[in-house]
């Protein structure tokens, strides 16, 4: 319902304002509503996509589908090429130069309660998971292994979709966000047997990445309750565009000893990555009132960052027997220690994530077998997690003409937030393809 | 970038330095001739022939054991290290490896004094015939005595004994066909 109490009050009839008076009016207020709007739309969403800390902890991606097949739990395990990634002192395993690449394939699925009001998208990437070769260096006595190649542990793409009448804000809000990118680690190290039983290892990383956000929102005064002038609002479009690139060095050391034929345990540790950040954000808002008036915002936002990450520190074991093989890992980091420009950052808590997996040789065929479980808990505490990050995985293995092995993993992870009336259940579908070949 | 740039030099120094600082258990040089049993001493270590071609032709006995006969083709996939100069092709109906063309390898000059004919793996038909290796290449020279025996002194014997280095039952199998082989192409 229309509101002329501002023409009674002003003694002007509406046909003598100028419409440029009531624009100007409205713009002073609609900034002030923008305010109100962006509480709004943080305090309601939350979304982790709007700080570039919380992009970091979208989690390890992993590499190698034979490491993702068995869980993640590489550490002891590994002896390819994705060895650079989980522990580079396992290169020293490898005996022969190889030559490896895979492929990981992602559908995300993002299912939302909002004020009663369900949700649900879908989106689907594929990227190259890993490419590089593994040299070994002919010696008399130990091993020593050389690797170079790029890997995608860092995977950012996503979707959250949202819908539903907030009967605290008295608005319908509808929104849908479109997240994609991903740091791939651009890394050359080696390995060398410094004793019968141990080796070491250590891999400097070129972390290289981008990341795009696309949030496209409409809010509407389905109810007629915002009436009143300046602030009768009919529908208000938002649309936020922003792209960043990351760029960051770090170093892996990594150890391995073979405590007997049956066991072997590795650990690692990860120096802390400042990544460099630089992007654009470009804010865009438009606004229908409700006598047919439109008014548009865009704003154009440059920024530069820095995130500093905290120390990880891994170790893992694998126990086997012939034809079967059995691995667990442990992985933890402070990510109470991050920080943004220098500064600490709240809202974060250590963890602890654990990784287990096995494998097995079907006799006479040759193919192996594997299947896992990894937790992988949200250091973001904001949200309210009512079940943390966890995986499921399976996989096989194939070997080709003895002289190339082919491996499929799948994974399957969800977790599920709760934040003020808005419930989020994320569930990811992960198909990994390795492709090597051994000569 | 001038930043990224700085921390990538960095990181690869440390990792060069990481690397020289390790230590000598890894040989990369085949080492010299056999020091005279009246110069050896207590405690120190010392290379023989006998230690020098079995520890060449080692192999992670990990990968023994865990890839059993059944599924041996994956053993040479992972265990056999590749410049072993032999290439090893499953031929269909065969259980076991047969070698084939043996002259394209590029690390041909790892081949000196020591075998004649190409190191064996486990299982070769001792029928096999293989082609000639000796393409003209001149046998290197023992260094001197004095410079042998300090670079001798410079190398510990670690851990592993010839006699460890292969599980018991290759040892029994592959030993007696490895000393069939060398007498064979010594012969030739």
């Amino acid at each position: 319902m229309k509101n002329n109490n501002w023409v009674q009050m002003r003694g002007l009839r509406p046909e003598s304002s100028t419409r440029d008076s009531r624009q100007v009016a409205r713009c002073l207020s609609m900034l002030g509503v923008l305010m109100v709007l962006l509480v709004v739309f943080l305090g309601l969403v939350g979304r982790p996509a709007l700080a570039d800390e919380s992009i970091l902890l979208s989690g390890h991606f992993g590499v190698g589908a034979r490491a993702m097949g068995m869980g993640g739990a590489a550490i002891a395990v590994s002896d390819d090429f994705s060895a650079l990634y989980w522990n580079p002192a396992a290169l020293a395993q490898v005996r022969r130069i190889e030559i490896s690449g895979g492929l990981s394939h992602q559908r995300y699925t993002c299912r939302t309660t909002y004020y009663g009001n369900d949700a649900k998208d879908r989106e689907s990437n594929t990227r190259l998971n890993a490419i590089g070769m593994v040299f070994p260096v002919p010696t008399y006595r130990g091993s020593l292994v050389f690797a170079l190649g790029a890997g995608r542990d860092r995977n950012f793409d996503a979707i959250f979709v949202q819908r539903g009448y907030s009967t605290k804000d008295n608005w319908w809000q509808e929104g849908r966000e479109i997240q994609s990118g991903g740091l791939l680690a651009w890394s050359v190290g080696g390995a060398v047997d410094v004793s019968p039983t141990l080796s070491l290892g250590a891999a400097i990383n070129l972390w290289d990445g981008d990341y795009n956000y696309d949030w496209d929102a409409f809010f509407a005064d389905t109810r007629d309750i915002w009436t009143e002038w300046p602030n009768d609002y009919d529908t208000t479009y938002i649309h936020d565009v922003k792209s960043a690139d990351f760029d960051g060095v770090g170093i892996k050391l990594g150890g391995l000893l073979r405590l007997s034929r049956f066991v072997k345990a590795g650990m690692t540790i990860s120096s802390p990555v400042t990544y460099d950040i630089s992007g654009e954000l470009v804010m865009m808002i438009r606004d229908v009132f409700d006598d047919g008036d439109e008014d548009q915002y865009r704003e154009t936002v440059y920024f530069q960052n820095e995130i500093s990450t905290p120390w990880e520190f891994g170790f893992g074991m694998a126990w086997s027997v012939p034809t079967f093989l059995m691995a667990a890992d442990l992985r933890y980091a402070d990510w109470s220690q991050m920080k943004f420009n220098d500064q600490p950052l709240e809202d974060y808590q250590e963890t602890l994530s654990l990784s287990v997996g096995g494998e097995y040789i079907l006799p006479q065929v040759g193919t192996k077998i594997r299947a896992g479980y990894s937790s992988e808990p949200i250091a973001y505490t904001v949200p309210e997690i009512v079940e943390d990050r966890e995986q499921y995985t399976l996989g096989v293995g194939f070997l080709v003409g003895q002289v190339m092995t082919l491996d499929l993993a799948w994974v399957h992870g969800t977790w599920r937030t709760s934040q003020s009336s808005l419930t989020e259940k994320d569930e990811v579908d992960r198909v990994f393809l390795s492709v090597a070949y051994r000569f | 970038m001038i930043i990224l740039i700085r921390r990538l030099i960095l990181g690869i120094f440390l990792l060069t330095m990481f690397f020289v600082s390790l230590g000598c258990y890894t040989v990369l040089k085949k080492p010299g001739g056999v020091m005279p049993e009246g110069d050896r001493h207590p405690g120190e270590g010392y290379y023989t022939e006998d230690w020098v071609r079995p520890s060449y032709l080692w192999y992670d006995p990990f990968y023994r054991w865990y890839y059993p006969d059944v599924c041996g083709r994956w053993r040479y996939y992972y265990a056999y290290p590749w410049w072993w100069n032999d290439y090893w092709y499953l031929h269909p109906g065969e259980d076991e490896g047969i070698p084939v063309d043996t002259e394209r390898h590029i690390w041909d000059r790892r081949r000196g004094p020591g075998w004649s004919s190409p190191p064996s793996s486990p299982g070769t038909p001792s029928s096999a015939s293989r082609p000639s290796q000796k393409k003209g290449k001149a046998e290197e020279k023992p260094p001197p005595a004095d410079s042998q025996k300090d670079q001798e002194r410079r190398m510990p014997d670690w851990g592993r004994k010839p006699s460890d280095r292969s599980s018991p039952e290759l040892k029994s199998k592959d030993r007696g066909q490895q000393e069939e082989r060398k007498v064979k192409g010594e012969e030739q």
